[in-house]
């Protein structure tokens, strides 16, 4: 307890210190001591950051389940009033298994990195980047608040538009970064929209002595917030909604996934660490961390679940097309995410999560891979024009093939557990269809992925002889941690066995603390929550929490709570309603829905073994077959609308970027003759204004005063002559005057 | 010496005195034509008070020495400020110390 309450704040302050050090002083450090001291400086903040992780991780493990949170004050940050926003972490089971995936992973792709960045120019910059990327990605898991949250939500996409442009000297790379960012701000601007309603609707409330938007207290506060609507619509589903609007953009869901594949553009230690373990993943996180916000939102739940499977089928079909090796990953991960969203979607949170797990390791090591094999062919990205690089490089090519069984979902791997987990879930709350996308996605994962890895790593080679001569495996800190990587995702998967395989589900019994499936945490539904309002108000004045929730507490650890015993507090809960949300189905019938688990598991290996013989047919032992089928004019125009992304890029350039692009003539347009035209006219007019009171100050104000002071002036000169300092003149002109009188007397006693 | 041959001098004196102030340009001609001026005056009381006209018989006579002292002391001054104009301007002529005009 005390060791984490020290050490948490160092594991993003390390890779932050990192990040400064090497981007002021990366320059001069590299030419000094060379490249690899600059990448072990690299390395080593994320693996010390990594050792503390996993260090308090093993600390969290032996402290009984219900005090497995700490939460670290580091300094307040802003407060105004009763608003106090502090710089605050929390380390609980779901930020410590973000920080494994993050520091561990994290640290592998830094070393990875150290070979695949080899002799770039920008070396340093580049580890400035991932490191400052990895700072902000801590932040972002381990922040008790939104707003630091959204601080590591903002950095991360700062970084990943770094990188992605890193080479920002080829055009088309700055445009992916831009792209991807733009994108973003879209998302960004709904995730700041829920964060400030829900802060709105905080002030409201006299009760609220103090507001720090931590999880912990919107939890506590999350039934006064239940109750409030927006536009006649219940607060937490637009909160929910406006924050799964964040998530769209930084998870890359439709519409806002366009820049995912785009983002391929940067180096692919990039891709395999930001774009497809830690940073995308993001907004499942996100959706993890605010479970008891999205229970109570079932209506936006539903949204969510209705894009995540469209998105995964929709990416999947794409992937299904694609020649670069890279846009398959990518579409590929788009497609996993969908999975995890789906998983949110009908309330798996915990399986959600797991999936996120599982796809971290797997995705990077298939990106790991796919990095080895471009530069192994010198930076050809083009799988038909690779083949047969199994025997050049076996480490990379077994690693690569053991990912692809998992992220198959072969019985054993991760991705079996995890996506059959979900599929489940989807199928047992009754969301059949769901169930059913997520079924052919799967088959269509399996397909493209073995597609990929027959085109690249069997066969006869398709890479001119020269090339492929020269293709030789990469060095050991390329190759191990893709290795360590595949291995890593045969293992993971094992934590979360199901109940009906005799395992006890582990993991989702270690998150359970923070992360409460929509099955057993308490839905209460509005219409219900709106009746008992009287009632809810005298609850919250006496105790104002989530108190349903820590009534759960005790017995939501197990996934088969006795249905008995979920009845038992429907009294405040609405638990009749909840029967749609498949209470019934999950707790009920134990004995039948294991036999129906099995099935379906055993349906859904047959299937992706199928289709995973069907790409071994079609590209590795009989290609005429393919050829066969293209031949026909219906599967010629499948294959390009697949080929070319369904057009999304073309209609959103012409539904959206070319109406903006005309709204901009047009208010450029309107700015030139209207506005301007306006701030012309009353520019001419006062300047006619001005030159008839400037021509009237001219000529007669300005002419009194002159004159006045040329009245003056004149007399002045001529008295300032008297005082002169003319000395001989005043005498000469004394003695005339003298002179004169004297005439003048004598003149006059002559006379008298 | 007749009274007024003495006055007679002192007038040319004075005259001459006059002339050479208004005309002159340098500074220290035209001191030496105040000298002139001064002088004229106290011939002026001296011959007067040889005549014996005045209330007492030194009167004009000490009149005289005041004027004298008093010349000495305008030339120091005066040859001083002279010196000063000098370096300060160059030269000592009095039509081109003009600074002080409007």
């Amino acid at each position: 307890m005390n060791i984490i309450y020290k050490f948490i704040p160092f594991v993003p302050i390390l890779p932050l210190l990192g990040a400064i050090f090497l981007g002021l002083f990366g320059k001069k450090f590299h030419k000094k001591f060379g490249e690899t001291a600059t990448g072990i400086v690299g390395c080593l903040t994320p693996g010390l950051a990594g050792i503390i992780a996993y260090t308090c991780f093993f600390i969290l493990l032996s402290m009984p389940e219900a005090e497995r949170s700490v939460t670290v004050e580091m300094a307040p940050w802003f407060g105004t009033g009763i608003f106090q926003i502090g710089w605050t972490l929390t380390y609980d089971v779901l930020s410590a298994m973000m920080l494994l995936i993050i520091t561990g992973i994290g640290f592998l792709i830094h070393v990875y990195a150290m070979g695949y960045m080899q002799g770039d120019k920008s070396f340093w910059r580049f580890f400035s980047y991932v490191n400052l990327f990895t700072a902000s990605m801590l932040m972002l898991v381990l922040g008790d608040n939104l707003i630091v949250m959204f601080l590591g939500w903002e950095g991360v996409g700062l970084c990943s538009y770094l990188l992605i442009g890193f080479w920002f000297d080829t055009e088309a790379n700055a445009v992916a970064g831009k792209k991807a960012f733009i994108t973003n701000r879209v998302g960004d601007l709904g995730f700041l929209t829920g964060i400030f309603l829900i802060m709105m609707f905080s002030m409201q409330n006299p009760d609220f002595l103090e507001i720090t938007l931590s999880f912990d207290e919107l939890s506590q506060r999350i039934g006064y917030l239940a109750e409030q609507s927006i536009w006649g619509l219940p607060l937490l589903e637009v909160v929910g909604f406006c924050f799964f609007i964040g998530a769209m953009g930084k998870s890359a869901q439709i519409p806002l996934y366009v820049w995912l594949p785009d983002a391929m553009a940067g180096p692919t230690p990039v891709s395999a660490l930001i774009h497809a373990a830690t940073m995308v993943t993001a907004g499942v996180y996100m959706m993890a961390r605010m479970n008891f916000l999205y229970s109570l939102a079932p209506q936006t739940l539903g949204i969510v679940a209705i894009i995540a499977s469209l998105t995964c089928i929709f990416s999947a079909s794409i992937g299904l097309t694609q020649f670069d090796i890279k846009k398959v990953l990518a579409y590929s991960t788009v497609s996993q995410l969908g999975y995890m969203f789906v998983a949110m979607g009908v309330g798996a949170y915990s399986a959600g999560v797991f999936h996120l797990l599982s796809h971290a390791a797997f995705k990077a090591a298939l990106f790991m891979g796919s990095g080895a094999v471009i530069v192994a062919m010198h930076h050809e990205q083009d799988m038909r024009k690779m083949g047969g690089l199994l025997k050049k490089m076996p480490v990379t090519g077994w690693s690569f093939i053991l990912a692809t069984f998992a992220i198959m979902g072969f019985p054993g791997t991760c991705g079996f557990f995890s996506k059959d987990e979900i599929l489940w879930k989807a199928f047992s709350q009754g969301n059949y269809f769901l169930w059913l996308i997520g079924f052919i996605a799967a088959g269509m994962t399996s397909f493209y992925m073995w597609r990929l890895v027959f085109m690249t790593f069997f066969g006869k080679t398709r890479a001119d002889h020269h090339t492929y001569e020269h293709c030789h495996e990469q060095p050991k800190r390329t190759v191990l941690p893709i290795a360590i990587l595949a291995i890593a995702s045969m293992l993971i998967g094992w934590l979360n066995v199901p109940h009906f395989l005799g395992g006890h589900s582990n993991f989702s019994q270690y998150l359970s603390p923070e992360v409460k499936d929509l099955s057993v945490a308490p839905a209460v539904h509005y219409k219900e929550l709106m009746a008992n309002k009287a009632a809810h108000n005298n609850h919250q004045a006496t105790a104002p929490s989530g108190h349903a929730h820590e009534e759960h507490h005790a017995e939501d650890h197990s996934g088969h709570a006795a249905h008995g015993e979920i009845s038992a507090h429907g009294g405040d809960a609405a638990h009749g309603e909840n029967a749609a949300h498949g209470e019934d189905a999950a707790h009920g019938g134990h004995a039948d829905h294991s036999q129906l688990e099995w099935d379906l598991m055993v349906a859904s290996v047959l299937w992706t073994l199928f289709t995973a013989f069907l790409a071994y047919i079609m590209y590795l032992g009989k290609p005429q077959l393919r050829l066969f089928i293209m031949r026909f004019s219906l599967s010629r125009s499948v294959f390009t609308l697949l080929y070319n992304k369904y057009y999304v890029d073309e209609l959103y350039e012409a539904v959206i970027l070319n109406r903006l692009r005309d709204l901009y003539i047009l208010m450029s347009a309107v700015d030139k003759y209207i506005v301007d035209g306006v701030v012309n006219l009353m520019g001419w007019l006062s300047k006619v204004l001005a030159k008839i009171t400037g021509g009237f100050d001219a000529e007669f104000v300005d002419g009194n005063i002159n004159g006045a002071a040329d009245m003056i002036q004149q007399g002045g000169r001529l008295v300032s002559r008297m005082q002169a300092g003319k000395v001989q003149k005043v005498i000469l002109s004394s003695l005339l005057i003298f002179s004169a009188l004297v005439v003048c007397l004598f003149y006059l006693l002559i006379k008298s | 010496m007749t009274l007024l041959g003495t006055l007679c001098i002192s007038a040319i004196l004075f005259a001459l005195g006059l002339v050479t102030f208004i005309t002159r340009r340098n500074a220290i001609a035209v001191l030496m034509a105040v000298e002139l001026i001064l002088n004229a005056a106290a011939l002026n009381f001296a011959a007067f008070a040889h005549a014996g006209i005045g209330a007492h018989i030194l009167q004009g006579q000490v009149f005289s020495l005041f004027i004298i002292i008093l010349a000495a002391a305008e030339a120091v001054v005066a040859l001083a400020l002279v010196m000063a104009v000098y370096r300060e301007k160059g030269h000592i002529y009095l039509d081109r110390l003009t600074s002080l005009q409007g």
